[in-house]
């Protein structure tokens, strides 16, 4: 990076709770936070996902008005945000053309919509008639358009907390959180932001989740992604207000994408962000993984961690000696989609102003919570992966400035 | 060192225009692309009129080699693998063999189908709520691969596959302004050596039942009976009374003018600035009096370091709701003053319906075509000005100007806005 970018506030929100502490103490401990899901089958490999109750976001302090609209996607990202930038308000409110914002939006789902599935069938059967369209219309949810874009959550975010600077938002999956981090600090290089919000979320977990899982090849595989639910919130800024020591800055990043071969694009997208931050592998003392698909189904992450390093992409980044401390979500919170990227950012985040990594213990087995050792470190530079599921990879390097 | 960035391909389908040529054509002869569709009509809607792409055509898209047979590609997939062809044709970039590339695709979510949705619907049980997901994934009449049409970046995924696209390759979901956001990004990413040359643009399949649905109930889509399908988008009209749905792709090949003057590529037009901002106002709104798309419009002035006085033709957003376009009007003033009136402008949504996503990117491809031919495009069904309006330089009829640039704008639902300047190509010396 060419001027400085800090991360300052940053929070989450997801099965373990709000926070960077109920994150940590969830991935120590190795808790089991999976609920059952309300869908009647019975061939999934387990019938659980990693769910977080709607929130009240009125208690948030969030305008009362978007409870008419809002998803319960949107639900969850203006609590985690409020959560995490309630004391920014005023900065917010006192140059709102220089704060942007940038989020991670996944497939915004609704939820089956009984009266609809009622009329159809009907429509289909017997044709159409000016009662069965009025009908349509009446039952059609009044802001259920807005789900078709993906301005709804965006829209809220920025009337909430008065940003109207640069923006941008980037679907669909893990990589979209991070390409939203990214963008972020590129605007505030250039100068088109004093300051930005940067967030994720995940989609609600309906039963369209699996058929999206479904559709995406998921389904075939030995291990089954966890679906879960979550967002995760920063603001980064060009200037800190923190001290010495809790200072956090992004120096590099790194992108790439490869459908045919992830393993190549986590490998070149590792190689950018060290080149980008300056770096060499040596000084990475922590890598931290979101959970992403791609590795669920056998990439390159934890199997290479498991099975005690080897050929692969680690391997051959950090030069085939010792491999840094490494960290998953994947099984303790489930699969968040943008959301995890920077849950895993704000672990990393959590871990430098901290002093301490955490490692994975052993192979994740199918449908286990991983469980991880916490060590105390005095870490400078954590690599933050995340990938989409078909070949899409982004990196940050996140350092804490002396 | 900042690159200048030009335009060396153009690559469009729309309803009933096959190129971006064709649809310049077609709409500089005052010719509109909306129509009655058959399915709105069917279901006795009560304003069935939208800018479809017909079924006959979506049969030969589907039939093209890229992506037949690959079920998991769809409606939105189609549209792009055409348009980007195109652009790369005109462009002749191989871009599987260039080094330093980036892929930049804006798109919404493709909405379920009712076919889809009735078949799904028996396994829904609204006494218990629960859904009989089993049952319905063993359906044979559903389609799994149908459901991934859904997603944002489908079009993303399958053109980097297509052109080997390995740098970068990005989905932006900024609603109505995400095709020119892509563009925009597209622009900046060369402009500052991160890639030497791009394929950037936006597709959109809206033109169906849901979103039809959906954006009635929001308020925002035309009601109204006119009879005649191609009088009802009127975007700063007196009678105006929401959008049509619209759909298409646009795509744009972007690369250094060094680089294009270096290979012999003819430059159609040079981006010299580019703005985005959000706003804080209401979710499917914007602020009354124009304030964020004038900042929006201003910072993309200060980006293309030039002043209002240079913009000679604007490609306005102009989506025919009573809301939209009294606040571009207002920002217009704010921006441009007494001269907004006397500035040639078009509304390409009076004939094009909205796209949404590829709204701007279309937009944008007429914008360069505008330059190209020194032609401003006629607004349709401009009869009756609103009076309660600022008054634009809006002509019924297209009209010959002399355009060096050009500011294209797209303001999203909810405040997602953006602005591009485009200039004439210079020769370099």
């Amino acid at each position: 990076m060419k001027k400085k970018v800090y991360l300052e506030e940053c929070g989450c929100l997801n099965a373990a709770g709000a926070g960077g502490d109920a994150l940590v103490a969830a991935l120590w401990e190795g808790k089991d936070l999976r609920s059952p899901l309300a869908f009647n089958y019975d061939f999934m490999p387990h019938a659980f996902a990693c769910l977080v109750k709607t929130p009240d976001i009125v208690k948030e302090g969030c305008n009362r008005q978007a409870l008419k609209t809002s998803e319960k996607q949107a639900k969850l990202a203006l609590a985690c945000a409020a959560q995490t930038l309630g004391n920014c308000r005023g900065e917010f409110f006192d140059d709102p053309e220089g704060s942007g914002l940038f989020v991670g939006i996944p497939l915004v789902e609704t939820n089956c919509d009984y009266a609809l599935s009622d009329v159809l069938p009907e429509m289909q059967a017997h044709g159409s008639s000016e009662n069965l369209a009025a009908i349509l219309m009446n039952q059609t949810p009044p802001l259920s358009g807005l789900t078709l874009l993906n301005s709804t959550l965006c829209s809220h975010l920025a009337g909430e907390f008065n940003l109207m600077g640069e923006m941008g938002g980037y679907s669909h999956f893990a990589d979209a959180g991070m390409h939203a981090l990214i963008e972020a600090a590129l605007s505030l290089e250039e100068g088109a932001n004093k300051r930005a919000v940067v967030g994720g979320v995940s989609t609600e977990t309906t039963p369209f989740t699996f058929l999206q899982f479904a559709a995406l090849g998921f389904l075939k595989n030995g291990r089954f992604p966890l679906p879960g639910e979550g967002s995760a919130f920063l603001k980064i800024s060009s200037k800190s207000s923190l001290s010495l020591g809790k200072r956090v800055v992004l120096s590099g990043f790194g992108r790439s994408f490869d459908s045919r071969s992830p393993e190549r694009a986590s490998r070149e997208c590792f190689g950018l962000a060290l080149e980008n931050a300056c770096l060499s592998p040596k000084d990475i003392d922590w890598v931290v993984g979101a959970p992403s698909p791609l590795a669920l189904q056998g990439g390159c992450f934890e199997k290479e961690y498991g099975k005690g390093a080897g050929e692969g992409v680690f391997s051959e980044v950090f030069g085939g000696g010792a491999l840094p401390a490494f960290c998953t979500l994947d099984e303790t919170i489930g699969f968040m989609g943008p959301a995890s990227a920077l849950t895993a950012a704000v672990l990393g985040i959590h871990g430098l102003r901290n002093g301490y990594r955490l490692h994975l213990e052993c192979a994740v087995e199918k449908n286990q919570a991983a469980r991880h050792r916490i060590e105390k470190f005095e870490i400078k530079h954590v690599l933050v992966q995340a990938c989409g599921p078909h070949g899409q990879s982004a990196s940050v390097i996140l350092s804490l400035e002396f | 060192m900042e690159q200048q960035v030009v335009v060396t391909g153009l690559g469009l389908i729309a309803p009933k225009a096959f190129s971006a040529r064709q649809l310049f054509d077609r709409l500089s002869g005052g010719n509109s692309c909306i129509g009655v569709h058959p399915k709105f009509a069917r279901y006795k809607f009560p304003s069935p009129y939208a800018a479809f792409i017909p079924e006959n055509v979506w049969a030969q898209l589907a039939h093209d080699p890229a992506v037949r047979g690959r079920r998991e590609f769809g409606p939105t997939v189609h549209l792009a693998n055409y348009a980007a062809a195109q652009a790369v044709a005109e462009s002749k970039v191989d871009f599987s063999l260039e080094a330093s590339k980036g892929l930049f695709v804006g798109s919404n979510k493709y909405s379920i189908s009712e076919e889809d949705y009735a078949l799904a619907a028996p396994y829904f049980s609204k006494i218990d709520e629960r859904v009989d997901l089993d049952g319905f994934l063993d359906d044979v009449n559903y389609d799994h691969a149908r459901h991934f049409h859904k997603s944002q970046d489908t079009a993303a995924i399958f053109l980097s596959r297509l052109h080997g696209f390995e740098n970068h390759a990005a989905t932006h979901a900024d609603a109505c302004a995400a095709g020119g956001v892509s563009i925009g990004s597209a622009y900046r990413f060369i402009r500052h050596g991160e890639i030497a040359s791009a394929l950037a643009g936006a597709s959109e399949a809206m033109s169906d039942f849901m979103p039809y649905l959906g954006f009635a109930m929001v308020g925002a889509l035309n009601q109204k009976d006119w009879k005649d399908p191609e009088k009802a988008s009127r975007p700063f009209e007196k009678n105006r009374c929401g959008f049509v749905m619209g759909e298409g792709s646009g795509f744009v090949v972007l690369e250094t003018k060094d680089r294009a003057e270096a290979r012999g590529a003819k430059p159609l037009a040079e981006i010299v600035g580019f703005s985005k901002n959000c706003e804080a106002v209401r979710i499917t709104s914007s602020d009354d009096a124009g304030e964020s798309y004038a900042a929006c419009m201003e910072a993309a002035l200060d980006d293309a370091r030039i002043s209002p006085e240079h913009i000679d033709h604007i490609n306005l957003h102009g989506t025919s709701t009573v809301q939209n376009d009294s606040c571009e009007s207002k920002a217009l003033y704010k921006v441009f003053g007494e001269r907004a009136k006397r500035i040639p402008s078009s509304a390409n949504k009076s004939a094009l319906g909205h796209s949404l996503a590829a709204s701007g990117a279309l937009e944008f491809i007429l914008s360069v075509l505008s330059i190209q031919k020194q032609f401003v495009l006629p607004t349709l069904n401009y009869d009756q000005p609103d009076q309660s309006l600022p008054r634009l330089g809006i002509f019924g009829q297209g009209v010959r100007f002399k355009i060096d640039y050009v500011m294209s704008n797209s303001f999203g639902f909810g405040g997602e806005n953006c602005s591009i300047i485009l200039k004439r190509p210079s020769r370099t010396s």
